[in-house]
């Protein structure tokens, strides 16, 4: 007993370790950034809850959603509206030489409500659009090419609107507030940030590895079979979707009020394609693998597109190539087969051992 | 005026066609989600450009050019990656993605990121009644029509077109008969892509053709090859022109973004009804 | 001739073929027998390419043809009738054999046709339905028509009569006795049906845990062994 109890301790997750070992770093990294960087930085921290929202439905459940931006999206900009309101006009529509606001957006202008309003919306999209598309097995090629053309569908009507979304130039100047009364300062912004990274770790690491994320990544591997089981695939499918979406809004509430602006270009394909990018250096389906992905993506694009603008696509162009063919299951995926055939080999050798005694 | 949206819608959905003939091929026939889809055409579109306006050759040549460039580009996007990664969706749509990405710096670095203008090789109008119809219009329809024509006789009519068929519908026992499916894989691939290029040249005169300009048509054509059926060479017709029309009648009543977006939710609404498309072929 | 040394084929990671030492001469008509799971189909896909060798070799004419594709292999002389016949449901009886002989030179194909359906005088009637509305048995008869197409020097036919009515399998077993004796033709059989089995073939070999536990002739087959091998 006492030797099972020893080994379980060794076995410790190399996951977790690497997990607490970067987020010190992070709680570290505003004692020797620049503001420059630390804006960076708070970026990539938003960057890294949208990876933990698409790891979840990606990663666990299997459904690569191409559109995940929208949602990041409509977070974003039910906030960004909501804070922007100056006497029941949004700022950017006034510019524009509107005065006159939809009556929803009068909601808005209470930021407890913006917040609140843009997580509700993000879940209620999230649930019909789940209910109507996994209430029948759709093939999952048709629901990437269906998120797919949603996300492009949403980004053309965020730059086509103009009037109620700022159109192309998206909407600017938003506070960094939160629901406080003036500006927070940067460092500690930063920090708030920090803490709703963490808690959306916990909870999508008590997510995944409680029953209710074996049961998701069952479905993920024999959806049928789950059904023969009596689980309704298309329950949690439809939960995870929800949860997935509403985290999604919440890294783009994050966005929005660090980076104060939020525009198309965050909300369509390209920034949709981009966090799968993150997840498929990183890995998927073990939660580090995002946070890994996300910091190493975002931080080579703020380099390499400071210094080498004009080829910056390329070079991310050849970094998935290279992803896909060398690193097919992302750093932290292969970091674990590693691990995983080092115990097995242990493990073959013990038992060797143990048989010949 | 109504008239006028129908005509209009008929073209739109002739230029759909040829735009979607490739992704019927890559995608409805080989099963591959190309992401550099737009880039294709974009890439016909900058050859033409080149033949056209810098060596200044003929309309033809460049149209063959087209073909030919994307044709052999195809090949080698199937045999060096695609093929690498035969049924694995969701590496594919990656690669296919980082190429596009690649392909619109590359055409950038060389041509620059601004518009260019290809003299469309056909002047002068036609009107039917109040409406007013170029004739280059009327030759992309003629090309489309041809275009499918040659494709469905390539694919029904031929040695080689037999083998694509039983390829895409039991890869293994093709095999087994002594098809060589790995060449016949990179043939279609090609055969797909090069129609895109082509497709990329017909279209550059009437539209605006700049590096950024492929993620404009990878929807529609998406959905024009799901819409009709993905098991079907004619649902692509069927797709297109139901698209074609419906973008525009109703963009001659609303916004033409709302009206995609319309387009875009019926086509999503159906297929959750009928995954197969509109035209599904009776398998046993 | 055809030779097997040593051969071991895996699926994924669990081995099904554990060292199968084997040969004929490609005009013997040999019966593959064994319970289900042993190993029989795997034999035959590995015969024809479609699953790899891990190790051991597999010698026809002469020549290695381990790393061969399918396609090399069914130009070379080897044909596949496979289990579940795999015909092309919407392609036509005539389409269907003109894939099969694919690798003919085009003007051949329709002569090779009307030779080959000499044969089978119950697939000319159906010549241009689909092969999709077909009976088993007639499905069945395309299945081996379309595989002589390519002048094969060895069928390899898995559990042909398996779904289908007696009458059609008495049929089945002349026609590949006639076709074995106008083409001199070599074949490997895999079934069940030891009746059918025997009606066609000359010998056998038995299989269990991916291995030849039994050969022998026609003869030799007694009830004992197949007490022991083939009975549940």
């Amino acid at each position: 007993m006492n030797e099972s109890k020893k080994r379980m301790v060794r076995h410790i997750s190399i996951l977790l370790i690497i997990d607490i070992a970067v987020f010190l770093f992070l709680a570290c990294f505003p004692v020797f950034a620049n503001a420059f960087r630390l804006q960076i930085m708070a970026k990539c921290l938003c960057y890294i809850v949208f990876a933990y929202s698409l790891d979840l439905l990606w990663g666990y459940v299997g459904l690569m959603s191409m559109g995940h931006a929208v949602f990041f999206g409509i977070g974003a900009y039910i906030l960004a509206i909501g804070y922007s309101m100056q006497n029941g006009v949004p700022s950017y529509m006034t510019s524009l030489g509107y005065t006159q606001a939809p009556g929803i957006y009068y909601f808005l202008a209470n930021k407890p409500v913006a917040f609140f309003a843009a997580l509700l919306v993000c879940g209620v999209v999230a649930g019909i659009l789940g209910a109507f598309l996994f209430s029948k097995k759709v093939n999952s090629v048709f629901f990437s090419l269906i998120t797919f053309a949603l996300a492009r569908v949403f980004e053309l009507l965020i730059i086509n609107q103009q009037r109620f979304t700022g159109g192309a130039n998206g909407i600017t100047k938003i506070s960094r507030r939160l629901f406080a009364e003036v500006d927070i300062p940067q460092q500690v912004y930063y920090y708030i940030l920090l803490a709703m990274v963490i808690l959306v770790y916990l909870f999508c690491k008590w997510l995944t590895s409680s029953k209710y994320g074996l049961i998701l990544e069952a479905v993920r591997e024999n959806e049928d079979r789950m059904s023969f089981f009596g689980y309704h695939a298309t329950r949690f499918k439809i939960v995870i979707f929800i949860i997935s979406a509403v985290l999604a809004g919440l890294a783009g509430i994050m966005f929005a009020t660090s980076q104060s602006f939020i525009g198309p270009s965050n909300v369509g394909i390209a920034a949709s394609t981009a966090v799968i990018v993150w997840l498929a250096l990183g890995g998927r389906g073990n939660i580090t693998g995002a946070t890994i992905g996300t910091l190493v993506v975002c931080w080579a694009e703020s380099i390499f597109s400071e210094q080498l603008t004009d080829y910056w696509n390329i070079i991310y162009g050849v970094m998935i190539l290279v992803v896909v063919f060398l690193i097919p299951k992302g750093i932290i995926g292969q970091l674990q087969t590693a691990v995983y055939n080092r115990r097995a080999e242990r493990v073959r050798r013990e038992a060797m051992v143990e048989n010949k005694q | 005026m109504i008239l006028t949206l129908i005509i209009n819608g008929l073209m739109t959905a002739a230029s759909l066609l040829l735009l979607s003939m490739g992704m019927a091929i890559i995608f409805g026939i080989m099963n591959v989600v190309n992401l550099a889809h737009g880039e294709l055409i974009v890439i016909g579109a900058y050859v033409s450009f080149t033949m056209i306006e810098i060596l200044k050759l003929p309309f033809g040549i460049a149209v063959f050019a087209s073909f030919l460039v994307t044709a052999v580009i195809g090949g080698m996007i199937e045999k060096l990656i695609v093929k690498k990664l035969y049924g694995k969706v969701a590496e594919t749509l990656l690669v296919t993605y980082a190429l596009s990405m690649i392909f619109q710096q590359v055409i950038k670095l060389i041509y620059g990121s601004g518009y260019i203008h290809i003299s469309s090789p056909v002047n002068g109008v036609v009107k039917l009644g109040k409406t007013v119809i170029p004739i280059y219009y009327l030759c992309m329809i003629g090309v489309a029509v041809l275009v499918f024509a040659v494709t469905l006789l390539l694919f029904n009519k031929t040695r080689i077109g037999m083998q694509i068929r039983a390829v895409s519908q039991n890869r293994t026992m093709a095999g087994c008969l002594g098809v060589n499916v790995k060449l016949i894989d990179t043939l279609t691939f090609a055969y797909g892509a090069g129609l895109t290029g082509l497709a990329g040249c017909i279209i550059a005169p009437i539209n605006s053709i700049s590096p950024f300009v492929g993620s404009n048509y990878m929807v529609d054509s998406f959905m024009a090859v799901v819409l009709g059926g993905v098991d079907s060479l004619f649902g692509s017709v069927l797709g297109s022109l139901i698209m074609g029309e419906s973008n525009s009648i109703i963009g001659g009543y609303m916004d033409s973004v709302f009206a995609e977006m319309i387009v875009v939710f019926a086509v999503v609404i159906l297929i959750r009804f009928k995954p197969k498309g509109l035209i599904v072929k009776e398998r046993r | 001739m055809l030779e097997l040394t040593d051969v071991h084929v895996s699926y994924g990671k669990s081995k099904v073929i554990n060292g199968v030492d084997f040969s004929m001469e490609l005009t013997d008509k040999v019966a593959l027998l064994g319970r289900n799971g042993v190993g029989k189909t795997t034999l035959l896909k590995s015969l024809i390419g479609i699953l790899p060798v891990e190790s051991g070799a597999i010698i026809y004419e002469g020549g290695m043809i381990n790393k061969k594709g399918s396609y090399e292999r069914a130009a070379g002389g080897i044909a596949y009738v496979p289990q579940g016949r795999e015909i092309i449901p919407d392609f036509t009886v005539k389409e269907n054999l003109e894939l099969g002989g694919i690798s003919l030179k085009k003007e051949l194909v329709k002569d090779r046709m009307e030779e080959v359906l000499t044969y089978f005088p119950a697939l000319k009637k159906h010549f241009i339905r689909k092969g999709g509305v077909l009976s088993g048995g007639l499905q069945q008869q395309l299945a081996i028509s379309r595989a002589l197409m390519s002048h094969p020097r060895i069928l390899l036919l898995d559990e042909p009569t398996e779904g289908i009515q007696p009458n059609i399998v008495a049929e089945i077993a002349d026609i590949l006795n006639r076709v074995h004796q106008n083409l001199n033709l070599g074949m490997i059989l895999v079934e069940q049906n030891l009746n059918f089995a025997f009606k066609i073939c000359d010998s056998y070999i038995l299989m269990q845990k991916g291995q030849i536990v039994n050969k022998g002739s026609r003869g030799e087959l007694t009830d004992d062994i197949i007490k022991r091998y083939l009975t549940v």
